[in-house]
């Protein structure tokens, strides 16, 4: 079982446990995986509708270059 | 270091992750039965993983942001953007662009965009902002108790943004600021910049506040010199502070730091003496060969005497 929620971690790392971490408990290292995972997608979500906003901002003349350089 | 300033180190990395994970540090207990090194090593992992994990939105936008003036760009990454997508965008920008947009942008928003920063990816940005506006980010890091992120920053500064922040700083912020920096070697250089004065005010600071492991684990990374300056500021302070050094001492088993100034204080000398017989006879050996590699047993007086006799 630890193993799973080893592979978990090592997936959200992409790529190996640090060895002390990995020693943690298997609960202990579901909780570090699923707190990587959820700070990825939080910031993505935030990422993707703060440059949304900003395109809003940006005068019109600008706004097809910047599509041009985003994609 | 000491046991007790290892548990603190570790419980300042576990706040980092925390950080880092927008998580609160009660969350991640767990982590601190690591040492503070695999703690560290984990931090790296994560830094790694967290700044990467947009990394091609997040340069399309900073190429983007050069098509806009550099204030508009500046008003968004306030506005728009906050403090945390302004972090990770900082080491993306062009730094001399960077710069000029900070140089816009209210000292309060870009404390927050520090707290949120790996410094090591925006080295280049940190070297050009000048040292009276770092003064100002510091002053407003200081009210907030940040000394993890103003330590974060310590080895990208120049020598003039490192003298502007010290004096932004007051005796007890800067005394929880080097007892988190990560590199301890540079110690020596950065209290070279500090005035005379300063030395007695730190030393102060830790009797004030009790701050003797933090005091103490500065004393153990100083020059011979700068150390004799540390104790003669410890030695003038009232007899309840030097009591409230052996507490520190016996409460966080400081023995090895405090030999610089217990070979300097009878009364200090008196009071460890005491204590020895209940120490553990292994830490008695370690503490004695300390004190006989710095400088010799004789020169603690009763205190090592007592020692002499592990």
């Amino acid at each position: 079982m630890t193993e799973s929620a080893l592979s978990q971690l090592r997936e959200q790392l992409s790529g190996e446990v640090p060895e002390a971490v990995g020693r943690l408990g298997e609960a202990e290292l579901r909780d570090l995986a699923h707190a990587i995972r959820d700070a990825r997608h939080r910031e993505g979500k935030a990422l993707a509708a703060a440059g949304e906003r900003a395109l809003e901002r940006v005068p019109r003349l600008l706004r097809g270059p910047i599509r041009k350089v985003v994609g | 270091m000491s046991r007790a300033a290892e548990t603190l180190q570790a419980h300042t990395e576990v706040m980092k992750v925390a950080r880092l994970l927008q998580r609160q540090p009660e969350s991640l207990h767990y982590l601190e039965s690591l040492g503070v090194e695999d703690l560290r090593e984990l931090r790296d992992r994560l830094t790694e993983t967290v700044f990467d994990a947009h990394t091609g939105s997040l340069r399309r936008l900073a190429a983007a942001s050069r098509v806009l003036p550099v204030g508009l760009s500046a008003s968004m990454g306030e506005s728009v953007f906050g403090p945390l997508l302004s972090a990770r965008l900082t080491g993306l920008l062009d730094p001399g662009r960077a710069a000029e947009m900070a140089s816009r942008l209210p000292a309060p928003f870009l404390a927050d965009v520090a707290v949120e920063m790996d410094p090591r990816r925006a080295s280049d940005l940190i070297a050009r902002i000048p040292a009276d506006q770092i003064a100002q980010i510091t002053a407003e890091l200081m009210t907030r108790g940040e000394y993890v992120t103003m330590g974060r920053f310590v080895g990208h500064l120049s020598d003039e943004a490192i003298s502007a922040a010290l004096a932004a700083m007051d005796d007890r912020s800067l005394l929880g600021v080097v007892f988190v920096l990560e590199d301890k070697d540079g110690l020596p250089d950065l209290v070279s910049l500090l005035p005379d004065a300063r030395v007695a005010g730190v030393i102060q600071a830790a009797a004030d506040h009790d701050l003797w492991v933090e005091a103490l684990d500065l004393l153990d990374h100083l020059t011979p010199q700068q150390r004799d300056d540390m104790v003669a500021a410890t030695l003038l302070l009232e007899p309840d502070a030097l009591d409230s050094i052996v507490a520190a001492v016996i409460a966080h088993e400081l023995w090895e730091e405090v030999l610089p100034i217990a070979e300097h204080d009878a009364t200090v000398q008196a009071a460890l003496a005491a204590r020895v017989p209940a120490l553990p006879a292994r830490q008695r050996r370690a503490i004695a060969k300390r004190a006989r590699k710095t400088g010799g047993l004789e020169r603690l007086g009763v205190f090592g005497e007592a020692l002499a006799g592990a």
